[in-house]
């Protein structure tokens, strides 16, 4: 439990230190996508398309389940991922037949099943801060910033045993809302 | 060393293909390299599931909308990709899941991966006459119905959107597929007679509902029931023979059942807008203008009209950067035009439908500015 909230707090201690505009998942709108009506010709707004965020959302389940397969492409154990698949639903993915429909928040109690079910995905791996280090950037798509070295460094330097030091690295990357929003 | 290899092959694979992507050279464009990787950022993840690699982002950022291009119409290849537009058509149409009680909700999604697959024109997702089984081959829709149509005949869709008078299946049809709520513009679809509709649908003020059994206004205030009814009728019309389970039955016939609540029919069916017993039971209607014998022709008349290609881009948009229901309403229909002229004569794939609107130059622009992707 204390492992999990420390992974929450260093999630978003992390998300403050990023600047904006560099991975910035909290710009990201929200909502669900569909009805999107037409207004009447000629009562169109001067900007040709812009969007601004209002709430966090995720993407569909389907499609982080594919970028956790894909964050880890070559030491994959399919195994890691089936306690994750078996509680989709309450993760927010849909199920029309069951009348699941999707579920796109991003709060505290999601947040906290989603690290709860994944963290024996994070429990292999290559532990060394290199390791660490390439699946936080294949995770979130872009180069760790000079702060996020830092933090990684700082966590291998500490008395954890490295497969610990590595779940948490992991964990923190595939809980980012970068991860999950963007 | 493998390491190494990979990335040589990459390399010659990425230099290959810029020499193949010409068609889309341009100006000197009004964002950097690393402004273009971090906007493809943005796609990777609701295109293909994961994140944007990192030779990609080196490739982009040192060669610029040629690779951009060439690395999007590598994704659009991929299986992750009809995995995405199969999400996509299902959070559009809430269908995607398991069978239930016999209905196939996972088939829609198929028919989408299958035309992804095939490349056949994004159109088919409701103009396709057939339907795809779990091994990908085609096969009659589970309707029953004589003409498939796509996404629109399958149980799945049809249960769905239950209602009476089948106004919901004709509001899903309108709103997800056209982009468009009742009542839309007379000059587009004109509004069926008064006089063959039922009492309770010619009414155009409350004074008009006296004695019928009909509420008075509807979930907007509107005590003018003839506006949208004159048109939902030739479009419900086409539901008037599938049942609520979504099996199309040739003897339905559309009318009232005494017994029942206003707007159903007899059996499991759903009741028609018109008066006269043989028009009710028949399943023409009326699409934007054009009069058709089947939801398949309706269908067909939609695809044809620059409608259904502007709902696509927005959808597509909506879909790609988690537009709401107001903002991809309101992006501007001059920008969704250019992309539809970039189309040609030809009906665009959905892929072409993908590559040409989000590597569109205002898009990109546009999505950068709202993304706060700055130099």
């Amino acid at each position: 439990m204390v492992g999990f909230a420390g992974v929450l707090l260093l999630s978003g201690m992390w998300n403050c230190l990023r600047p904006r505009g560099q991975g910035s998942s909290d710009l990201f709108n929200d909502t669900p996508v569909n009805q999107p009506s037409v207004k009447p010709e000629g009562e169109q707004p001067p900007s040709l398309f812009s969007f601004s965020p209002k709430q966090i959302s995720t993407r569909p389940l389907k499609s982080l389940r594919l970028k956790l397969e894909k964050s880890k492409p070559t030491d994959r154990d399919d195994s890691s991922l089936a306690e994750f698949d078996s509680q989709a639903t309450n993760l927010g993915d849909y199920n029309f037949g069951e009348g699941y429909a999707p579920e796109k928040s991003w709060g505290s109690s999601k947040m906290f099943s989603w690290v709860s079910l994944l963290s024996q995905y994070c429990q292999s791996g290559d532990f060394s801060v290199t390791g660490a280090k390439t699946l936080a950037q294949t995770a979130l798509g872009r180069t760790l910033t000079e702060a996020e070295h830092l933090k990684i460094d700082e966590i291998y330097a500490s008395e954890l045993t490295d497969p610990k030091k590595y779940g948490v690295v992991c964990l923190w990357a595939i809980s980012n809302l970068e991860f999950v929003s963007q | 060393m493998k390491k190494l290899i990979g990335l040589g092959i990459s390399l010659l694979f990425l230099g290959v293909g810029s020499l193949l992507t010409t068609q889309f050279a341009a100006e000197e464009p009004p964002y950097t390299n690393q402004q273009l990787a971090a906007y493809m950022r943005h796609l990777a993840t609701p295109l293909i599931g994961r994140s944007l690699k990192s030779n990609e982002a080196f490739f982009i950022e040192t060669q610029g909308f040629k690779q951009a291009r060439f690395i999007l119409e590598n994704w659009m290849k991929s299986p992750e990709f009809e995995t995405s537009f199969k999400v996509m058509i299902d959070d559009l149409i809430r269908t995607g899941g398991n069978s239930s009680n016999g209905i196939d909700f996972d088939l829609p999604g198929r028919i989408a991966k299958y035309i992804v697959r095939n490349k056949l024109p994004f159109e088919q997702i409701i103009t396709s006459e057939f339907c795809v089984d779990q091994d990908f081959t085609r096969v009659n829709c589970d309707t029953n119905a004589p003409v498939g149509a796509g996404v629109l005949s399958t149980r799945a869709f049809m249960t769905s959107h239950t209602g009476r008078f089948n106004l919901t299946r004709a509001s899903a049809l309108l709103n997800k597929f056209a982009c468009m709520d009742y009542p839309v513009p007379f000059s587009l679809e004109p509004p069926a007679a008064k006089e063959d509709l039922l009492p309770e649908f010619r009414a155009e003020s409350l004074g008009d509902l006296s004695g019928l059994n009909a509420p008075s206004f509807d979930d907007r205030g509107n005590t003018n029931c003839y506006s949208c009814h004159s048109q939902f009728a030739p479009h419900s019309q086409l539901f008037v023979k599938y049942d609520n389970t979504g099996l199309w039955d040739a003897n339905a016939n559309g009318v009232q059942d005494p017994e029942r609540d206003f707007g159903l029919s007899q059996g499991n069916f759903f009741a028609s807008h018109y008066a006269n017993p043989e028009r009710s039971a028949s399943e023409t209607g009326v699409f934007f203008g054009k009069e058709v014998k089947n939801l398949n022709e309706a269908a067909k008349a939609l695809a044809e009209s620059k409608f259904f290609y502007q709902c696509g881009i927005r959808n597509t948009l909506a879909y790609v950067f988690k537009l709401d229901e107001r903002q991809a309403g309101d992006i501007n229909t001059r920008l969704l035009d250019q992309i539809i002229d970039s189309f040609g004569d030809e009906k665009p794939s959905v892929q072409e439908l993908f590559t040409r609107t989000l590597l569109h130059p205002l898009v990109i622009e546009s999505a950068m500015k709202s993304l706060g992707i700055k130099p």
